[in-house]
Order: C-alpha cells, then sequence, then structure tokens
C-alpha cells in the first residue's frame, strides 16, 4: 500500500476515517454508503440511494450530519407537494403589509430527499435545478444555497404505483447512486443486539422506548476547518494522465457496446474523475488509481445508461451490461 | 259469310315480331277437330306455342295463341300443332309466322353447348392461416439467427490476439520505453487482468473485488503496487528500470511465475 504523499493527507484522512467510525458505532453495515456520502460531500456531488425501506437510511445521514456538524433536513416526497415546500415562499405580513421571505428546508447543509420519485416532475425539477445552481430565487431575490450543500435522495425501486420516475436527464445531476443491499446475517445479528441493549428514557412521568436517534452523539469529529480542508485536499489529489486514459477508455465502452442505447455523458467521466479524488483522499492516498474507477464505476455510471430494446428483450440487466464492459477493458 | 271473313283476316294478318317477343293471335281458325301445341321432346323447336283459349266453332274450333321464336326466320304454325285426340299433323293452309332480327341472319352466333365445369376451390381460409403462420415462423428465425450471427461474422475474418499475445507486444514496448499514456494505461489493465485470470479464487469476483484483492495478494501485490507508483504517483519513487525485471516474466511468456 502506498503512503499518503504528505502529513496533511495523513490527517485528513485520519479524520474522515473517524467520520466513518462514528457513523459504524450507530449504522451496522453501510460502510459503502458511508463513503459514497463522504466523497458526494467532498466533491460538491448528489447521491441517489436506491433501496427499500427501513435500511438506516434517514439514521445513517443523520448520524454524519451530526459528526460533521453540519445542518440537517429531511423532506418526505409526496403526490402533493409542492416548489415552495421545498424551495420556500414569500408570506405577506399583515403588520407590516410587506412581503417577508421563509425560507425552506432546503437551506441546509445535508438534505434527505426521502422517496424523491414520489413527487410531482414539477418539485423533482426546483429540487434538481436548485440542485445544479446552488442557489434559490424567491420572489426577486436570489438566495445561495449554505456550504456544503449536499442532497442525499431515495427511491424504492420496487414500487411503481404511484411514482413519477426520474428521467435519465435529471438522474445525470446525481453524481453517485448507489443501490443497497440489505445486511448480511452477520451484520443483521449485530443490529438486533444493539436494538435489544437501547433501554428506554424517562420524560417527566413517562417513559419512552428509545430509538437510534437517541444514540447518536452531538459531538462533531474534528472541525469545520476539517471539513474544508478535506474538501480542499481532494481536489488536489493528483490525476495521472494515464488515470485519465483508463477514465476515457470505461466512458468510451458505455457509448461503443451495441446492448447500450444511451451510454455514460461527458458529466459522468467527470463525475467518475472527481469521485476517484475524493476516493483516494478517504484511502490514504495522495492520487488516484483504477480501483477507484472499477469501485465508482457502477454508482456512477449505471444510473446513466439506458439498455436497447434488443438487450431488454433478451433479458439483459445495466448492472450484467456494465460488469461486461469492465471485465472488457481488462482482457 | 262473317266466318270466312275471320278465317282470311286471321290468315292474311302479319304474324311477326322480333326474336323473344311474344306474338299474340286471336280467334285463328283450324278446321277439323280440337288441336293442340306438340309436346317439345328436344330443344330443336323454333316456336314455343302457348294455346290460351279454344273456342268450338262450326267445323272446326277458333284459338288464342301466344307464340314465341326461338329462331330468326319464317315458320309454320301449324307444324307445331296436332289433333289432341289422334296427334296426327294438322291438315290445314299454313299460318306463317315470321320472327325477325336486325342482323342478317347468317351472322348471328350460333348458341354454344354449356359445358359441365367443376366448382373453385371453395373456402381455403385455414391453409391461408397456416402459410401465414409458417411464413412468419421462418421470418422470426431469420431476424433472430441473422443477429445473432452478425457479432461473430466480423470476429470470423481473424483470430483476436490473447491476453497473452497482447500483453507481449505492450510489455516488449515498455522494455525499450516506447510506450505512450494510452499504450501504459492499456498495459496496466492488462496485466491486472492477467493477475485476475491466474488466480481462480477471484476470477469471479467483479472487477473492482479483485481489483482489491489484487494489490494485497503475496504474488500480484509487488507488480500491481508498483505499476501504480510508477504511472500515478505525482512524485514517484519507481523508475522503469525497477518495473522491467517485474515484467521480464511476461516477455518470456512465464507471467505468472
Amino acid at each position: 500500500m502506498s503512503e499518503p504523499a504528505s502529513p496533511d493527507h495523513e490527517r485528513l484522512s485520519a479524520y474522515l476515517k473517524d467520520i466513518r467510525e462514528r457513523v459504524g458505532e450507530i449504522v451496522v453495515g453501510q460502510d459503502v454508503v458511508v463513503e459514497r456520502t463522504l466523497i458526494a460531500l467532498l466533491t460538491s456531488g448528489h447521491l441517489l440511494l436506491e433501496g427499500m425501506p427501513g435500511l438506516a437510511k434517514t439514521l445513517l445521514v443523520n448520524t454524519i450530519s451530526k459528526a460533521l456538524h453540519l445542518d440537517f433536513s429531511r423532506i418526505q416526497f409526496t403526490i402533493d407537494l409542492l416548489p415552495s415546500d421545498i424551495l420556500g415562499t414569500e408570506i405577506l405580513d399583515e403588520k407590516s403589509g410587506e412581503f417577508r421571505t421563509h425560507k425552506g428546508p432546503i437551506f441546509t447543509n445535508l438534505m434527505l430527499a426521502d422517496e424523491i420519485n414520489r413527487a410531482a416532475p414539477k418539485v423533482q425539477g426546483a429540487l434538481l435545478e436548485a440542485m445544479q445552481e446552488r442557489k434559490v430565487t424567491l420572489g426577486n431575490q436570489t438566495y445561495a444555497l449554505p456550504t456544503p450543500f449536499l442532497v442525499i435522495a431515495t427511491q424504492n425501486p420496487i414500487e411503481q404505483s404511484g411514482t413519477f420516475e426520474l428521467p435519465e436527464a435529471q438522474l445525470d445531476r446525481f453524481m453517485l447512486c448507489h443501490r443497497l443491499a440489505y445486511p448480511t446475517p452477520e451484520e443483521e445479528e449485530e443490529i438486533l443486539r444493539r436494538n435489544l441493549k437501547l433501554g428506554i428514557e424517562k420524560k417527566g412521568k413517562g417513559a419512552v422506548a428509545k430509538s437510534e436517534f437517541d444514540m447518536v452523539s452531538d459531538d462533531a469529529v474534528g472541525t469545520e476547518e476539517d471539513l474544508v480542508a478535506a474538501i480542499e485536499a481532494t481536489h488536489q489529489i493528483h490525476v495521472s494522465e494515464v488515470f485519465l486514459k483508463h477514465t476515457v477508455d470505461i466512458v468510451e465502452r458505455t457509448r461503443q457496446h451495441p446492448d447500450l442505447e444511451l451510454g455514460c455523458s461527458p458529466r459522468a467521466g467527470i463525475a467518475l474523475l472527481k469521485a476517484s479524488r475524493a476516493r483516494a483522499l478517504i484511502h490514504g492516498r495522495d492520487y488516484t488509481i483504477p480501483e477507484d474507477i472499477f469501485a465508482l464505476a457502477e454508482d456512477v455510471c449505471l444510473h446513466r445508461i439506458r439498455l436497447s430494446y434488443e438487450a431488454l428483450a433478451e433479458g439483459k440487466t445495466p448492472q450484467e451490461i456494465l460488469q461486461q464492459i469492465l471485465n472488457d477493458s481488462i482482457s | 259469310m262473317a266466318l270466312l271473313f275471320a278465317w282470311q283476316g286471321a290468315r292474311s294478318a302479319d304474324h311477326s315480331a322480333p326474336l323473344g317477343y311474344p306474338i299474340e293471335i286471336s280467334d285463328l281458325y283450324i278446321p277439323g277437330e280440337l288441336v293442340e301445341a306438340i309436346p317439345r321432346q328436344d330443344l330443336s323447336g323454333s316456336l314455343v306455342i302457348r294455346i290460351l283459349q279454344s273456342k268450338p266453332a262450326e267445323d272446326g274450333y277458333r284459338y288464342d295463341l301466344s307464340v314465341y321464336g326461338l329462331d330468326a326466320g319464317k315458320h309454320d304454325l301449324l307444324e307445331y300443332l296436332h289433333y289432341a285426340a289422334t296427334a296426327l299433323p294438322v291438315e290445314a293452309e299454313s299460318v306463317p309466322i315470321e320472327i325477325t332480327v336486325r342482323h342478317p341472319l347468317d351472322q348471328l352466333p350460333a348458341p354454344t353447348e354449356l359445358e359441365a365445369r367443376a366448382f373453385g376451390r371453395l373456402g381455403g381460409y385455414t391453409a391461408l392461416m397456416t402459410v401465414l403462420v409458417v411464413l412468419w415462423v421462418i421470418g422470426l428465425l431469420v431476424l433472430i439467427f441473422y443477429r445473432k450471427r452478425q457479432p461473430a461474422s466480423g470476429d470470423d475474418g481473424e483470430r483476436q490476439p490473447t491476453l497473452h499475445e497482447k500483453l507481449l507486444v505492450l510489455v516488449t514496448a515498455a522494455s525499450q520505453g516506447q510506450l505512450d499514456e494510452a499504450e501504459q494505461a492499456r498495459l496496466e489493465r492488462l496485466l491486472i487482468g492477467h493477475w485476475r485470470q491466474e488466480l481462480p479464487e477471484i476470477d469471479e469476483l467483479p472487477a473492482a473485488q479483485a481489483i482489491a484483492r489484487l494489490r494485497s495478494h503475496e504474488a500480484a501485490s509487488p507488480l500491481i503496487l508498483k505499476l501504480e507508483q510508477w504511472l500515478h504517483a505525482p512524485v514517484s519513487d519507481v523508475s522503469q528500470s525497477q518495473i522491467e525485471p517485474l515484467l521480464e516474466p511476461f516477455r518470456r511468456g512465464e507471467g505468472s511465475s
């Protein structure tokens, strides 16, 4: 294993490792999701999580926000949600007779958009536009969103009734799309053991059973400066010319594959590069290596490619095709 | 006298009509016993006679007749009558009937004989559907197999080099310092692919996991890590001369040693 190039990288890697460990104390077996969340945070990207309900997505984001001492908000997307419910609106102040700006829950550092595909397309569009531009216009005023700003959206891949599937152009705005898997039997046992130890909390004359959220520590890991330094260090991670060739090779192969109707966009290549830099920092390196590309390819590329009708008719899946592309690139 | 006049009147009447049109004859006096139309035995008769009414008269009968002509020309009505009681020919003066046509007689087409012909094929829906289904299945099979063969057809022309052959070219070029960056990237990927093939325990793993395992594998990691240092590190302490001994086994075709 190569060594970090400077003590600063070493310190920042240790800082990021501490965050992962802090999350690991509360959330069991979601190391990859934590890593992907940190990658999105360090590269100012956004993360889409696909998975069944009950996989501790909210707990994970909550824990990360507290570990990083960042503001956190959660919005449950529903069919009747309006853009103003997210972005905010102007309210008429009856006393002064003037309009007063009410900022929506998007004005936060970490926003969990739960079941984003349940909202109407205009709401999805409003959120995704704000994600891209990092600013919101309310009335005549434009407000910059806080920094860092990270949206973690979730969607249930199974339920289709009453949902509005995100089109490819909007999916492309998510830097990463990670598919959450169920925990292994060992991890499941650990989850149950921890749950047994939660106990109750007495409040006044009553008591309430504690949840995992009560176990999340309010103490931050490191300082805000550490996070800024980590973001800065991510952008200084060295990317070699050879690594660029690897990236272009993978992206190009998705465009040439006969089973793919839509290959990766240039934005996918940029995302692959940025995410690889963040992953390198998290793993204690000051340069990217092929492992970064191959580890991130599924989360970066899979939601940006579309199978041809013929491939769909033959029962192929995007995962199979992408694995085939990755295997072909090393053979 | 009146009867004679009537007889002469009837005889001298112009019994003429176009082919197929009826000739109505009233009070035609024919002496002797009651007569009737000779029944037709075949299609050779030229007149069709219908006796509408017969009334007794002195020494004979008066007849109302309707006559149709089937053949153009002049005919004698009495040839088509005989005495009803004896079936003997009628003995009286002829009663001429003329059947006229617009065309000259010698140019009239003769009636053609009807020929018995077999009916055409009735129905055929099932057969038609069977043919269509067979054609559809053939078309489908052609589409499927043509599409399947297409990718293969491109490869038939020339044999694709094996992983080791590709590696040999790149390793040889590397030893001579002739690799550009794209070829260096290709060399790195092929070496990863080579080690993945060599180690059965990681051959089936996804590429990302396989690379992670290779980086800590006792045999593979020296080359993989040195390559990373050489190709990706901003300040590399690994030179090409340090890489070459690691690539030498591949040049000799002993990559897994």
